[in-house]
């Protein structure tokens, strides 16, 4: 349905990713403005629909479910995030394949990962936000690494 | 509703046939709290996999032509929506 491509020119959205225990949200503050949603459980990644590329995620996510673990951070390039597909701006979309990810967590560095931590050839990491990493595979998401601030 | 729902209230669509309407309007709206009522209504909530004291609600309906699921989520520890959103198929 969706497919992702990466645009590796250094670009990335700078801010502050946040996790709000109080409301098991992660935020990114200042936000940007999006207008298409794409939801990875309930957290979504939001979408510039002029120019189709990632913004931010934002969205509830409770540590209940958080497994710690030690977690091996990924290398990766800095640009943005593009998707393309059959969307229309002003929707929300779930994307296909991620209702049973599970969320790592590294109380050691900090970092969270939502999806497959395990890394493979083709792998694809890019950071299109500060603290925020999308893991791309054949056009596909495979796994959010995320650095929040927690509060 | 959390706040983390409320920051992105205002974001507006920037293209296509819904340009310069907000993205999601039923988030803050004349109709949210009906829109709700109804939700709640039309379907029985079931206990949420993932927040501890989450109930969730998914009905069937239509949005700008679309139809999908409304999805609401309340976090009944303290009575705050934390997810409400119109997914589309």
């Amino acid at each position: 349905m969706f497919r992702f491509k990466i645009n590796n020119n250094n670009k990335i959205h700078s801010g502050s990713l946040m996790y709000y225990r109080d409301e098991n949200s992660f935020d990114f503050i200042p936000s940007n403005n999006t207008d298409i949603f794409l939801l990875v459980g309930y957290l979504h990644i939001g979408i510039d629909s002029e120019t189709m590329t990632a913004q931010q995620v934002w969205g509830l996510q409770p540590y209940e479910c958080w497994i710690k673990k030690t977690l091996d951070v990924p290398n990766f390039i800095l640009g943005e995030l593009m998707v393309e597909g059959d969307i229309v701006p002003g929707m929300t979309y779930r994307i296909e394949g991620c209702e049973n990810w599970t969320t790592e967590f590294d109380s050691e560095t900090g970092w969270v990962c939502i999806g497959e931590s395990k890394k493979i050839i083709n792998d694809l990491f890019i950071k299109f936000a500060d603290d925020t990493i999308a893991v791309i595979n054949n056009g596909k998401l495979k796994a959010l690494w995320l650095k929040p601030i927690i509060k | 509703m959390s706040k983390t729902v409320q920051n992105h209230i205002n974001d507006i669509v920037k293209k296509g046939p819904y340009k310069g309407e907000l993205a999601r309007p039923y988030i803050d709206s004349n109709g949210t709290t009906l829109l709700i009522d109804e939700i709640m209504q039309a379907g029985t909530p079931v206990k949420d996999t993932v927040l501890k004291n989450g109930l969730r609600w998914d009905v069937q309906g239509t949005f700008r032509g679309s139809t999908g699921t409304w999805e609401l989520v309340v976090d009944t520890s303290t009575n705050t929506i934390v997810h409400f959103n119109f997914v589309a198929k």
